[in-house]
C-alpha cells in the first residue's frame, strides 16, 4: 500500500494505492489521526489505484468519517472502481460517504459542505 | 698417559651419557606432567571447578605462587578473572580489564606469549590487579589460550616459588598446559551455551504454552456463547459452523427461541480478527441475548444493540444479518447491518435475498435500522455466511467468490442443512488447497420444510 497526502486549500487529498487490509490499515489510520490533530476536517480519498478494501480498511474510513464529522467536516471518495464500490455497497458504507466521479466533483462537494 | 686418555674418554662418555639420560628423564617427566594436567583438566566441565583445577594444576606444575585464567567476555568486549589461587586467592573475585590493558590484555590482543622477569618495571603491567590482590609481582609468564584459532583468554603465572625467576623453558611448559586448558575451556563454554539455549527454550516453551492455554480457554469461552450448532424447531431445521482463522475470532452466529413459534437467528462479522474481535463478539452475544424478545421487532433489537455498542472514540464495528422467523409459516423479517447478501437456495436455484442495506452495528449509535420481509417456500433454505468464505484464498491469490458459493449451493441441492454446510466448507477448503485461512468463517443454513 502507498499513501500520498496532497493539500488542496482547506482539503487534503489522500491517494491510497494497493491493498487496504488488516496489515496496511494501521498506517492509514495514523495518517488520519495526524490530519485530524492538525485540524483538517475535509478529506478527499483518491481510490482509483485501490485494489482491495477489507473490513479493517472500512474501519479506517469510518474513523475518518467520525473524526471529520466531530470537527464539522466531511469525507468524499472518487475514482472508486467496481470491486471497491461493491464492498462499500454491501457494508452499507455508501450511505456514509460522498462518492464522486472526479476529483473536481469531490472537492466541490466538500467545499460546499465546508 | 693412556690411563689419563682413557679416563678422559670414559669421563666424557659418561658425561654425555648422563646428560642424555637427564634429557630423557626431563622429557619423560614433562610428558608425564602434561598427561596428568590433561587428565585433570578433562575431569570436569563446570566453570568454577574447571577454573580452580586449571589454576591449581598450573601453579603446581609451574611451581608458581599464583596463577590466573583470564577470559574474554564477548558481550562486554573486555577481559575478566573470576578466581585465582595462591596464598590470597580469596581476595580475587572478579576483576575486569580492557582488551589492551596490562600484560594479560596485551597478550590477549597480540596472541603472543610474554615472559617478564620484572613485572613492576614493564610498561605493559597494569598495577590494578597487583594493587587489589596485594601480591607483589616480581616475575610472570602470560600465554594466550587458543582453541580452533580463537583466543579464549590468557593463562598467567606469577612469581616462581623460592624467589627464582621464570625461564624460557617455563614459558614453553605453560604454553603446553595452555593447549589442553583451551580445549577444556571451550568444552565448558559449549556446555554453558547449551545450558543457556535449553533454558531459553524452556522459558519460551513455558510462555508459549501459557499463552496457548489462555487462548484455548478464550476459545472455550467464546464457544460457550454459541447456542450449539443445530436446531430443529417447528418446520425449520438449521445448522451453523464457525471456523476461526486463529484460535479465537470475530465471526459469530446466534439463534434464540423467542416463543413457541418464533425464532431469532443472526450471523455477523466483527471488523477485526483475533483477541480484540473475540472480546467484541462476546459483548455482542450478551447484547443479542439481552435485547431479544418476543415483543420486539428485529429492527428494534438491532437499533438497541447498536446504540449500546456504538462509542464515539472507537471505530470497531460488526456487520450483522438478524432475522425473526415464524417457524410455522416460513415468513421472516430481517435487518441487514452491512452484511454479505444472504442467499435463498431452493428447487428453483440460488439467488440473493433483497434487504434494506444499513450500516454495520457499532459504527454510529443513531443509525435507524429497517426491515425487509420474505417468506421461505417449503424446501427453500436461507444461507448466511461471512466473507471468510467468499474471500477464501488459494495459493494463486484467487478468491472463492460469491459465484463459486452459489455454484456449490446449486450442486448441493435441497439436502439437509448440515450436509449443505459441510459441502460448502469442503469446497472452500478444497479450493484453498492448504493455503492458510486468513479470515474467520461463519456459515448458517436454515431450511424451511
Amino acid at each position: 500500500m502507498n499513501i500520498t497526502v496532497t493539500p488542496h486549500g482547506d482539503c487534503r487529498i489522500i491517494r491510497v494505492e494497493g491493498r487496504l487490509d488488516g496489515i496496511t490499515s494501521p498506517e492509514l489510520e495514523r495518517e488520519i489521526v495526524r490530519l485530524s490533530e492538525e485540524g483538517c476536517r475535509l478529506l478527499a480519498f483518491e481510490l482509483d489505484a485501490l485494489e482491495y478494501l477489507s473490513s479493517a480498511g472500512l474501519r479506517v474510513l469510518l474513523l475518518a468519517v467520525k473524526k471529520t464529522r466531530a470537527a464539522g467536516g466531511r469525507v468524499a471518495l472518487y475514482g472508486v472502481g467496481n470491486t471497491i464500490r461493491e464492498v462499500l455497497e454491501i457494508s452499507g458504507f455508501l450511505s456514509l460517504l460522498q462518492v464522486a466521479g472526479t476529483r473536481e466533483e469531490a472537492l466541490q462537494s466538500l467545499a460546499q459542505s465546508g | 698417559m693412556l690411563t689419563g686418555i682413557l679416563t678422559g674418554v670414559f669421563g666424557c662418555a659418561t658425561a654425555v651419557l648422563l646428560l642424555a639420560l637427564l634429557r630423557l628423564w626431563q622429557e619423560w617427566r614433562r610428558t608425564a606432567t602434561l598427561q596428568r594436567v590433561g587428565l585433570q583438566l578433562n575431569s570436569t566441565i563446570r566453570r568454577d571447578e574447571l577454573l580452580r583445577i586449571i589454576m591449581e594444576t598450573t601453579a603446581e606444575t609451574m611451581r608458581a605462587e599464583g596463577s590466573a585464567v583470564i577470559l574474554a567476555d564477548e558481550e562486554r568486549g573486555d577481559l575478566y578473572f573470576q578466581v585465582a589461587t595462591g596464598e590470597r586467592n580469596e581476595e580475587i573475585r572478579e576483576i575486569r580489564l580492557a582488551k589492551g590493558e596490562g600484560i594479560a590484555g596485551w597478550v590477549f590482543e597480540h596472541g603472543t606469549p610474554v615472559l617478564i622477569a620484572d613485572a613492576a618495571r614493564d610498561p605493559r603491567w597494569s598495577s590494578r590487579v597487583a594493587d587489589r590482590v596485594n601480591i607483589p609481582t616480581r616475575s610472570m609468564i602470560c600465554v594466550p589460550v587458543v582453541s580452533n584459532g580463537k583466543t579464549l583468554g590468557v593463562l598467567q603465572v606469577i612469581n616462581k616459588r623460592g624467589g627464582r625467576r621464570f625461564s624460557k623453558r617455563d614459558l614453553r611448559l605453560l604454553e603446553m598446559i595452555a593447549s589442553p586448558a583451551a580445549v577444556a575451556l571451550e568444552n565448558m563454554m559449549l556446555y554453558e551455551a547449551l545450558i543457556r539455549t535449553m533454558e531459553e527454550v524452556r522459558v519460551t516453551t513455558a510462555a508459549k504454552e501459557r499463552m496457548e492455554s489462555e487462548l484455548k480457554i478464550a476459545r472455550d469461552i467464546q464457544r460457550s456463547w454459541l447456542p450449539g450448532d443445530s436446531l430443529a424447531f417447528g418446520r425449520i431445521e438449521l445448522h451453523a459452523e464457525l471456523v476461526p482463522a486463529r484460535v479465537v475470532g470475530g465471526d459469530f452466529y446466534h439463534f434464540i427461541r423467542l416463543d413457541e413459534h418464533r425464532l431469532l437467528f443472526c450471523l455477523g462479522d466483527v471488523s477485526d480478527k483475533g483477541m480484540p474481535a473475540a472480546l467484541f463478539m462476546s459483548g455482542l452475544m450478551i447484547w443479542i441475548q439481552a435485547k431479544a424478545g418476543a415483543d420486539r421487532p428485529p429492527s428494534r433489537i438491532v437499533s438497541e444493540i447498536n446504540a449500546e455498542i456504538s462509542r464515539m472514540d472507537s471505530a470497531m464495528f460488526a456487520t450483522i444479518f438478524l432475522a425473526v422467523i415464524d417457524v410455522r409459516t416460513g415468513t421472516l423479517r430481517c435487518v441487514d447491518g452491512g452484511h454479505c447478501p444472504p442467499l435463498i437456495a431452493g428447487p428453483e436455484g440460488v439467488r440473493k435475498l433483497a434487504t434494506v442495506k444499513k450500516l454495520p452495528i457499532g459504527a454510529f449509535g443513531d443509525e435507524e435500522y429497517e426491515e425487509a420481509e420474505y417468506t421461505l417456500k417449503p424446501g427453500e433454505s436461507i444461507v448466511l455466511y461471512t466473507d471468510g468464505i467468499t474471500e477464501a484464498e488459494n495459493a494463486r491469490g484467487e478468491w472463492f467468490t460469491l459465484n463459486r458459493l452459489i455454484g456449490t449451493l446449486e450442486a448441493a441441492g435441497s439436502g439437509k442443512p448440515k450436509d449443505v454446510a459441510n459441502r460448502v466448507l469442503e469446497d472452500v477448503f478444497a479450493f484453498a488447497a492448504g493455503h492458510p485461512q486468513s479470515d474467520d468463517i461463519a456459515l448458517m443454513v436454515l431450511k424451511f420444510g
